[in-house]
């Protein structure tokens, strides 16, 4: 009998639809960011004098090259995109991937729908294999568009082909890191971590590598590092991505052979025990906390480390510029700010941590969605407890969470700067630290408005609002807007303390609006419907 | 206790709950029936404030459920149709947090109903099977001792066993003063439990009354066993004939049975039986008919 091909193509559909928006959107944003960042490079460095100084800069020092990985030939377009995004990429785009892949493969197993697709005419690796195809289908359009966003920047082909393909493999690979750790691990949140764990690993050795004087054969240690060792544009050497391939596919061939063997919904290793606690179930902002309190811990840390490491390259990156005449004029174009000291340079790079404290706010917004969504909610509110008493306690278990990461950006900074003897003061950090909150908060409240007047787009508004002031503030400098348009953006407001004084004005004006967006949302929140999904 | 007036409940285009009138009185078991998607739980969830009202108005407890949410809640305890348990809690945690945010349990009832319903209270939600998860809830909402309970088909993916351990609750629900909504489509939980009965269909009540008003109202079933010729019961008023085979005839009658009795006054009758319908048979007679 000929094999029936329908099921496992079914499957695939379906999972195609799981993944698709994600798909979308990272590709846009990856394509936008790799154009931007090259049209940026010409229109920054538009002649050989500036750019043979930043290159000289970054190249000779490897704390430059700690987070972006490997700099070389930074005096050519194609050499600095790889630096400035291509390793940002491979990691984020690689998060995203491990993300998805222990969403459609254990996520659908702990809510029983795999049940239900497994009890159709399809084996267990037929499933497996086909949800495989349909992940690395997404990760493909992500590489298409790198490619096509580096092509319609004018770089060289071949250059362009190999940075996509390095960082389309690290996607995959991660695909199928996660598709194995899926397989082993159970709940979906314990297979994240464990994925989330082997890429932390993967980066944080490359981080060691290219940061580090001496240590570049370390680089071979780690994926990551030989997705670098391809040199894009700068050597194009094909092979290392045989590597990556090889062990792609190694992985994707223990994650079927793991398949065979197990019982749907299990893993290899068990549920740890559990052990009930009875604290932080009081009341639904304390079980908020308790909820909430792991993952707000992985941002800070994440921002925190960033953090050290801008602290550490401070002094630095405030001489190059003071010796650099080109980089001076770019400087006061971008920001008011003063780079010749390091206390300038954070005030700047402070204003650039504000995005990604905002969207964990609307995260913060999205995960009481989600306890709406499964329904968590409606046996809280069906106890002695008000709509605006469980909105307002997630919401300021949410804020404070912005404030506690921004606080610890602004201390881990200063101690980088300590350790390098910056003699840049606490105090001042930490006014950095604040100055960002009114801007963070406001996304955060634009998040509550749209959880009570449409729930279902929480996460979609309040995430699309930072992608899209992100890519307003990275294409609009470039194109040199007007003034109007980047005023748009809350985050162009905000002005870089300490060395300016903060904008009052606009911190004053954000915060009331935030305040007006929280009460719509409350009082929106009261007039629907608990809804489901 | 509950008194819904003219409640009109629309998603969009769709009328989930069409004009719904409904007493429910202190201190009674009320069956709440109907098919899937009748719009039970769309009327259990306005009692609960967790939907608004199209138009019309209930009250529960002379409170409104929109506006005076705390006070009606700490007196209401609630069982969902699906109660999914939060994952990352154990049984004792997430009794503790319902309890707490219910604003106080009798804990000793508490540690009781877990061990009549056989719960291992140590394991995680997701660890839960969807009657172990439906323990969970029943435990959380009976030990509130609320003065009304609301239960939207608590039993789904109950055990025989438990089946019984939760009617023996109700009774002891009902005998301590409280009142309970329970909603169902388990016709012999209702008929076991409930003193009174509303039935729903596409969002609007096709009858209520006590399960013996319920029949009273409604046609017996006779069934009549001869030898001989067949008997004629043509031109008999409100006499309906079901099945008429070999020597049986089977047939609902509403009214009197006198002109039956009478007309059969020629037949060799073997087995004459006349009963009640059950509540199966009545409740699908509502819809079938209605069809």
């Amino acid at each position: 009998m000929p094999a029936d091909r329908r099921p496992a193509r079914a499957v695939v559909r379906l999972v195609r639809k799981q993944v698709s928006r994600g798909a979308y959107a990272w590709a846009s944003i990856a394509f936008l960011t790799v154009y931007a960042t090259a049209k940026g490079y010409t229109a920054t460095y538009p002649d050989v004098n500036g750019r043979q100084k930043i290159a000289a800069l970054v190249q000779r020092n490897p704390a430059f090259q700690a987070i972006n990985g490997v700099a070389r030939r930074l005096d050519t377009p194609g050499g600095y995109v790889t630096w400035r995004v291509g390793g940002v990429l491979m990691v984020i785009v690689a998060a995203w991937a491990a993300v998805a892949t222990t969403r459609v493969l254990r996520g659908e197993e702990d809510l029983g729908r795999a049940d239900t697709v497994r009890a159709g005419a399809v084996t267990g690796p037929q499933v497996e294999a086909a949800t495989l195809m349909a992940l690395a289908g997404a990760v493909l359009l992500v590489t298409y568009l790198v490619f096509a966003g580096l092509l319609a920047a004018r770089l060289a082909v071949a250059g362009s082909a190999l940075l996509a393909a390095a960082i389309g493999l690290s996607g995959l690979l991660f695909v199928a890191v996660a598709a194995v750790a899926s397989e082993l691990f159970a709940p979906r949140r314990r297979a994240t971590q464990v994925a989330a764990t082997a890429l932390g690993v993967c980066f944080a050795i490359r981080v060691v590598a290219d940061g580090t004087r001496g240590l570049t054969w370390l680089r071979w240690c780690t994926p990551l590092g030989w997705a670098e060792e391809t040199h894009p544009f700068t050597g194009n050497v094909l092979w290392p991505l045989l590597l990556l391939a090889v062990l792609t596919a190694a992985l994707a061939g223990v994650a079927l052979g793991l398949q065979r063997r197990r019982d749907v919904g299990a893993g290899a290793f068990a549920d740890r025990p559990a052990h009930s606690r009875l604290v932080l179930l009081g009341s639904p902002a304390r079980f908020a906390v308790r909820s909430e309190l792991s993952s707000v811990a992985v941002w800070s840390a994440s921002v925190g480390a960033y953090a050290v490491l801008v602290g550490l390259l401070a002094k630095d990156f405030s001489s190059f510029v003071s010796t650099s005449r080109g980089f001076q004029d770019v400087a006061a174009r971008l920001a008011t700010a003063t780079l010749t000291r390091p206390v300038g340079f954070l005030a700047l790079i402070f204003t650039f941590f504000a995005p990604p404290i905002a969207l964990m706010g609307v995260f913060q917004v999205g995960a009481a969605r989600t306890e709406e969504a499964d329904g968590h909610a409606e046996v809280v509110l069906a106890t002695a407890v008000t709509r605006s008493r469980w909105l307002l306690g997630r919401v300021a278990v949410g804020a404070g969470a912005v404030v506690v990461t921004s606080l610890v950006a602004g201390l881990l900074a200063w101690t980088g700067t300590a350790l390098k003897g910056g003699g840049v003061e606490l105090g001042s950090m930490m006014r950095a630290s604040l100055n960002m909150l009114p801007a963070a908060l406001l996304f955060l409240a634009l998040a509550v408005a749209t959880f009570g007047l449409r729930p279902r787009l929480t996460v979609a508004v309040g995430a699309g609002a930072v992608a899209a002031t992100y890519l307003l503030q990275l294409i609009g400098a470039l194109v040199k807007a007007p003034t109007w348009v980047l005023d748009i953006s809350p985050f162009h407001h905000l002005a870089a303390v300490p060395i300016a004084p903060a904008n009052t004005t606009a911190a004053t004006v954000m915060m009331t609006v935030a305040a007006v967006l929280v009460a719509v949302g409350v009082v929106a929140f009261n007039r629907r419907d608990v809804a489901g999904l | 206790m509950i008194r819904i007036d003219r409640l009109t409940k629309r998603f969009g285009s769709t009328v989930a709950l069409d004009a719904l009138d409904l007493e429910v009185r202190d201190g009674e078991v009320f069956g709440f029936l109907g098919p899937n998607g009748a719009g039970k739980t769309t009327t259990i969830r306005l009692l609960l404030g967790l939907l608004h009202p199209t138009s019309g108005e209930a009250t529960v407890l002379g409170l409104d459920p929109w506006r005076d949410v705390v006070a009606l809640h700490r007196r209401v305890a609630y069982v969902p149709g699906e109660f999914n348990a939060w994952p990352q809690l154990t049984g004792t945690e997430t009794l503790e947090l319902l309890g707490r945010l219910h604003g106080g349990v009798d804990e000793e009832y508490r540690a009781l109903l877990v061990k009549r319903f056989d719960l291992d209270v140590s394991k995680r939600g997701r660890q839960y099977s969807k009657g172990n998860r439906q323990k969970l809830a029943l435990i959380a909402a009976l030990s509130t001792r609320a003065e009304l309970l609301v239960l939207d088909e608590p039993t789904s993916g109950l055990d025989p066993l438990m089946e019984v351990t939760f009617r023996d609750c109700v009774g002891e629900a009902k005998g301590r003063g409280q009142t309970v909504f329970l909603s169902s489509h388990i016709l012999s939980e209702v008929e076991a439990v409930c003193d009174r009965v509303g039935i729903l269909r596409a969002g609007r009540l096709v009858d209520q009354g006590t399960l013996d008003d319920l029949r009273h109202l409604s046609a017996v079933t006779l069934e009549i066993e001869y030898t001989g010729p067949a008997p004629d019961l043509g031109g008999i008023d409100g006499l309906e004939t079901i099945e008429h085979g070999d020597g049986v005839l089977r047939c609902r009658l509403q009214g009197s049975p006198d002109p039956v009795i009478k007309a059969l006054a020629a037949t060799h009758v073997t087995n004459f039986v006349m009963r009640e319908p059950s509540l199966e048979e009545l409740f699908l007679r509502y819809y079938r008919d209605a069809g």
